[in-house]
C-alpha cells in the first residue's frame, strides 16, 4: 500500500486503525494450509547482531500468520539508511534500533505510532515504555536493555568500592597505571561521562514528572551540572579521568591488569571473559554525600515504518510476537542484554552475575532522553568534558556548553 | 532497402556486428528493466528522460554516420548521469530546509502528526480481528473481545453481536452470513479495509492494529479550509506555516513533525551574513588552502629530493630503495591513518614516547595542524616520488649538458633548468593533488576528526570545509542536508575556481618554456 493511500485513510476514516488493519484475521483457521504458499511478504532490517537471530525467529512468525518475513542486514548505516529509505516511500516494514532514535523517526514521520494495551505495558519495565515514548505516544516495542556499570578486577581490588572516592583510593592502592579506565577520547563522551554528571545532580533536561523532558529547560549549566563539571577537571587534574582513554585503549588496559577498574557496558565482557580474569560488575559508585551515579538507559525495540508497505502484519509482529518470552530470550542470549519483558529478564539473569551486576548498576538508570534536541547535547557536553579534565574551567566549560546547546536547540 | 543494407554494413566484420547487436540488445534491456519502477512509481519525467537516453543511444549506433558522436555517447551519457546530475541535485537542496524534522512531504507529515492523534479509549475494549464479507457484500470486521470471549461484527453501522466459531487462540473462522477472508485475501485486499470505519461511539471508533484492535478515537484532523489540524481532545489548532514547512500553534508551538519546503537561498545567505557561521567559515577556509598547499609542497619537495637522490648516476641499491619508499604508498591509506592517529596520543602514543615529548597533538590547534601535514606528508610523498622519478628520466639531457658546458652549478642547473621543465609536466598533477587534498576527507576525519575543538565550537582546529560539511549533514547533531548541500556547493566553486585559474597559469608558463 502506498503511503499517500495510508494517509487518506487514516484521515477521512479516522481510522488509522483500520488502515493498518486491513487485513488481517485467519491466523487461526489457515496456519496449516498457509505454509508453503506465504501470502505476503514482511521486511525487517537489523543490525549485525540481531539478524542471525532474527532470521531464525521469524520461521514461527511465519508459520503463524503465512506470510514471509525476510531479515536484511544492515552493517554499521541502519539508523541513516532507514531515514534514507523511508522518506523515499521505500524500505522495511519494521526497523530494529535504539530508542533514542525515536525522536529523529518520529519527528521525520517515518514511523507508527504503536497502541500496547494496559496488559501489555505492564509485562514493561516502565522506563522502557517511557524510552520509547515521544509526544505522548509509544512509536517502538522494547526487547532489550542497557546500561554501563563498574566492572572490576577481583584479583586488584576486591571489595565494590561504595563511593566514587573510594574507587580512587582503591585504583591507587592496586598499584596499577591507571586509578581506572573510562572511554572520555579527545572530544569527550557525554553518555559515560553522565552517571558522574548526574551524582553531582546534574541534569539535562527538565522531567515535568510524567516522562516528559522540556527541551527549553537545559540543565547543564545548573548548580549541580556545574559542580559536575568542576568534578571532572578536578578528576582530570588528578589523572583519574584522561582524554587519552579511548576506544583503543580502555578495553585493553584493563584486560590488561593496567588498571582495576573500567566504567564501560556489556559489550566490553567479551574481551574480559577473553582474558580469562576474576572479575565482578557493579553499580557505578556515586561521590560521597551526592546523588547516586545513575547512567543512561538504552532500549533496543522494534519500530513499525510509516510507510510499511505490509503495516497490518508489522503491527501484528511488534505489538503481539516480540513481546513473547522466547524472542526475548534469544535475543537476550545474542546481544548478552538484559530482556525488557521483566518475566524474560528474571528468567534470564537467574544465574547471569554478570547480568545481575549491569541490572544493579541500572537500577536508577534514567531512558537516555530520546528528544530531537538530545541530538545538540552529545557533541558540546561531550567536548565541554574534555576541556574540563584537560584543564579549563569547569564552570566556564558547563556555560558554554549550555550556551551552544541552547542555541542549537533555539536554531532547529 | 539499399539504404538499410549499406547500413549494417557499417560494421566492418561479423564480429563487430554481433557485438553490436548484442551490446544494442543490451541497453534495451536495462532500459525495459529500469523503466518498469518508473512506471510503477509514476515518474514520468524519469521516463521520458530515460526514453531520449535509449533514444539517443539507438540512434547513434544503429546508422554509420557521426562517427565522432560514437566515441563521445558513453562518456557523455556518464558524465551527465554521475556528475551532472549529482550536482544538480545538490543544488536543488541547497535552496530547501531538507535535514531533521523536514525530511518527507506535508502530506506524509499531516498523515503523521494525525496518527500521532490516535488513542486508546481509557479502560476501552480490546479485540482479536478477522475479516470477511456479509451476505450483502458488505465489508465487515469480525471482533471476539479478549476480555469475555464475545464475538461482534462490525460494519459502518457499528458493532452487533453473533455467533461465531473461533479457534483455539480465540479468533473468529467462521460465522453465520459472512465469508471469512483467508490470509492471502487479506494481504491482497488490504486496501479496501482502509475505507472501512466502525464507529463504537460518537467519537470513538475500532482501530485496529496487526491482527488486534482496541477501541480508541483519533483526535485529530485536517482541515483544507484553513491549512490547518485541529486536535479535538486538547483544543490546539496547529496552522501550516508554508514557508518553513511546519505546523504552528498561536502560542508559536511546532508540531513534532514537519516538511520538505523550498527555502530559496536562506542556505546561502546564512553562510554569507551570520557571523556564527561565517567566521568559521573563513577561519576554514584559509586553513583548508593551507593545509592543501602545504600537503602538496611538502609532498612534493621530499618526494623530489628523493627522487634526486635515487637519480643519480652510480647510487647503489636505487632498486632496494624504491620499493621500500613505495611502502607508505602501497599500504591501504584507512589503516595507516587510524595507526597514525594513535601514535599520537598523547600519553601512550608512540611519537610522544619515542621524544620524550608531552605534546598534546589532539588539543592544542598548532600540533593538530602539525600532526595531519605530517601523517599526510608521509602517506602522499612515495605518489610524487613515482611522478618526480619518472619526469626526470624523461628529462632531455642536451639542455642539462649545454647548462654544465656554460658553467652552471649544480643549483643553478636545478634551479634554472630542472625544475622548470619537470614543472612543466608535473604542474597538471600538483594541481590536482592540491584539489584531491583540498578537499582530503579521508585525511582529517580518520585522524583527528577535525579535532581540537573546544566546548561551543562548531569548528575544529583541523577542519577542512569538507568535514565540516560532513557534519552538517550526518554528525552526531542534527542533519541539516539542505546547509550542507549549500557548503558543497561554494566548496565546488571555490576547487573549480582555482584549478581554473591554476590552469591558466600553467599554460602560460608552457608557452613560456616550450
Amino acid at each position: 500500500m502506498r503511503r499517500r493511500t495510508l494517509g487518506t485513510a487514516a484521515v477521512s476514516a479516522a481510522a488509522l486503525g483500520s488502515l493498518a488493519a486491513c487485513g488481517s484475521d485467519d491466523s487461526g483457521s489457515d496456519s496449516d494450509s498457509e505454509e508453503q504458499s506465504f501470502s505476503g511478504e514482511l521486511v525487517i532490517w537489523a543490525d549485525e547482531t540481531r539478524t542471525p537471530v532474527l532470521k531464525e525467529f521469524v520461521a514461527d512468525f511465519e508459520a503463524q500468520v503465512g506470510v514471509k518475513v525476510t531479515v536484511e542486514e544492515h552493517v554499521e548505516t541502519l539508523r541513516e539508511d532507514f531515514l534514507t529509505a523511508a522518506q523515499q516511500g521505500q524500505g522495511p516494514d519494521i526497523v530494529v534500533g535504539a530508542h533514542d532514535w525515536s525522536g529523529q523517526y518520529a519527528s521525520a514521520g517515518l514511523i507508527s505510532p504503536v497502541v500496547l494495551t494496559a496488559d501489555q505495558q505492564a509485562t514493561l519495565g516502565e522506563a522502557s515504555v517511557k524510552a520509547f515514548t515521544v509526544d505522548g505516544n509509544l512509536y517502538g516495542v522494547p526487547y532489550a536493555l542497557e546500561n554501563i556499570g563498574l566492572i572490576r578486577n577481583t584479583d586488584l581490588a576486591p571489595d565494590a568500592p561504595a563511593t566514587f572516592e573510594e574507587l580512587v583510593q582503591a585504583g591507587k592502592d592496586a598499584g596499577t597505571d591507571e586509578i581506572l579506565t573510562m572511554e572520555v577520547s579527545v572530544d569527550g563522551n557525554a553518555y559515560n561521562a553522565y552517571p558522574l554528571f548526574a551524582s553531582m545532580g546534574g541534569y539535562l533536561f527538565k522531567d515535568d514528572g510524567a516522562g516528559n523532558l522540556d527541551p527549553n529547560d537545559v540543565g547543564v549549566d545548573s548548580p549541580g551540572g556545574i559542580a559536575a563539571f568542576e568534578k571532572f577537571a578536578e578528576l582530570g587534574a588528578e589523572g583519574v579521568l584522561k582524554t587519552t582513554f579511548d576506544a583503543s585503549n580502555t578495553i585493553p588496559f584493563f584486560v590488561d591488569g593496567k588498571t582495576a577498574f573500567m566504567i564501560s557496558g556489556p559489550w566490553a565482557l567479551t574481551d574480559v571473559q577473553g582474558a580469562e580474569m576474576n572479575y565482578e560488575v557493579t553499580a557505578i559508585p556515586g561521590f560521597e554525600g551526592e546523588g547516586p551515579a545513575s547512567p543512561f538507559l538504552g532500549v533496543q525495540g522494534f519500530y513499525v515504518s510509516a510507510t510499511a508497505k505490509n503495516a497490518l502484519f508489522a503491527q501484528e509482529f511488534v505489538t503481539n510476537y516480540v513481546l513473547t518470552e522466547d524472542l526475548q530470550l534469544q535475543l537476550a542470549e545474542a546481544g548478552g542484554r538484559l530482556p525488557a519483558l521483566t518475566t524474560a529478564a528474571e528468567a534470564y539473569s537467574a544465574d547471569n552475575p554478570d547480568v545481575q551486576g549491569f541490572a544493579a548498576a541500572g537500577e536508577d538508570a534514567v531512558p537516555m532522553p530520546n528528544i530531537s534536541a538530545m541530538d545538540s547535547v552529545w557533541e558540546p557536553f561531550g567536548r565541554a568534558e574534555a576541556d574540563a579534565i584537560d584543564g579549563a574551567d569547569g564552570a566556564e566549560a558547563a556555560t558554554t556548553a549550555a550556551d551552544t546547546i541552547r542555541d542549537a536547540i533555539a536554531a532547529s | 532497402m539499399l539504404e538499410q543494407r549499406s547500413r549494417t554494413a557499417g560494421s566492418a566484420t561479423a564480429a563487430g556486428l554481433i557485438i553490436k547487436i548484442s551490446v544494442l540488445a543490451l541497453v534495451a534491456g536495462l532500459a525495459v528493466w529500469a523503466a518498469l519502477p518508473l512506471i510503477a512509481a509514476g515518474a514520468w519525467w524519469g521516463l521520458a528522460l530515460e526514453a531520449a537516453a535509449c533514444g539517443i543511444v539507438f540512434y547513434v549506433y544503429v546508422q554509420r554516420r557521426n562517427i565522432p558522436l560514437k566515441y563521445l555517447i558513453p562518456g557523455t551519457l556518464l558524465l551527465i548521469a554521475f556528475q551532472i546530475l549529482p550536482v544538480a541535485m545538490t543544488i536543488g537542496t541547497s535552496f530547501s530546509n531538507y535535514g531533521d524534522g523536514h525530511r518527507v512531504d506535508k502530506d506524509a507529515a499531516t498523515e503523521a502528526i494525525i496518527a500521532a492523534g490516535v488513542q486508546q479509549t481509557p479502560g476501552g475494549k480490546t479485540y482479536l480481528v478477522a475479516v470477511g464479507d456479509s451476505a450483502a457484500g458488505d465489508l465487515t470486521l469480525l471482533l471476539t473481545d479478549t476480555a469475555d470471549g464475545s464475538t461482534w461484527a462490525g460494519d459502518a453501522e457499528g458493532l452487533t453481536e453473533i455467533d461465531a466459531e473461533i479457534d483455539a487462540t480465540g479468533r473468529i473462522t467462521a460465522a453465520d452470513g459472512y465469508t471469512v477472508w483467508g490470509l492471502e485475501e487479506l494481504n491482497e485486499r488490504q486496501d479496501e479495509l482502509a475505507t472501512l470505519a466502525v464507529p463504537t461511539g460518537e467519537e470513538s471508533g475500532i482501530k485496529v492494529q496487526g491482527l488486534s484492535a482496541f477501541e480508541g478515537t483519533s483526535t485529530r484532523s485536517y482541515d483544507e479550509g484553513c491549512d490547518c489540524i485541529t486536535d479535538t481532545a486538547t483544543g490546539l489548532v496547529w496552522t501550516a506555516d508554508n514557508e518553513n514547512g511546519t505546523f504552528v500553534t498561536e502560542d508559536g508551538e511546532v508540531a513534532l513533525v514537519g516538511w520538505r519546503v523550498n527555502i530559496g537561498v536562506d542556505n546561502y545567505t546564512a553562510i554569507l551574513t551570520d557571523p556564527d557561521i561565517r567566521g568559521p567559515f573563513l577561519g576554514i577556509f584559509t586553513w583548508n588552502l593551507a593545509f592543501a598547499a602545504g600537503s602538496v609542497l611538502f609532498t612534493f619537495a621530499i618526494g623530489l629530493g628523493t627522487a634526486m637522490a635515487l637519480n643519480k648516476p652510480g647510487m647503489r641499491g636505487t632498486r632496494f630503495y624504491r620499493t621500500f619508499m613505495i611502502l607508505p604508498y602501497a599500504m591501504p591509506s584507512f589503516a595507516m591513518l587510524l595507526v597514525w592517529a594513535q601514535m599520537f596520543n598523547r600519553d601512550y602514543g608512540l611519537i610522544n614516547d619515542l621524544f620524550g615529548l608531552s605534546v598534546n597533538w589532539y588539543g592544542n590547534d598548532w600540533a593538530a595542524k602539525a600532526m595531519v601535514l605530517i601523517a599526510n606528508t608521509w602517506l602522499g610523498w612515495p605518489y610524487m616520488f613515482l611522478i618526480c622519478l619518472g619526469a626526470l628520466q624523461a628529462l632531455p639531457s642536451d639542455s642539462l649538458e649545454a647548462a654544465k658546458i656554460d658553467g652552471a652549478t649544480g643549483v643553478t642547473a636545478f634551479r634554472k633548468i630542472t625544475l622548470p621543465l619537470l614543472l612543466i609536466a608535473l604542474t597538471p598533477l600538483l594541481i590536482s593533488s592540491f584539489a584531491f587534498n583540498f578537499n582530503n576527507f579521508n585525511a582529517i576525519e580518520l585522524l583527528s576528526g577535525g579535532a581540537p575543538f573546544r566546548a561551543g565550537d562548531a569548528v575544529g582546529g583541523t577542519d577542512l570545509l569538507i568535514t565540516y560539511a560532513f557534519r552538517q549533514a550526518f554528525g552526531s547533531s542534527t542533519s541539516d542536508y539542505g546547509f550542507a548541500s549549500a557548503i558543497s556547493v561554494f566548496i565546488f566553486l571555490i576547487v573549480a575556481t582555482i584549478s581554473a585559474v591554476m590552469f591558466r597559469t600553467t599554460r602560460n608558463q608552457e608557452d613560456v618554456y616550450s
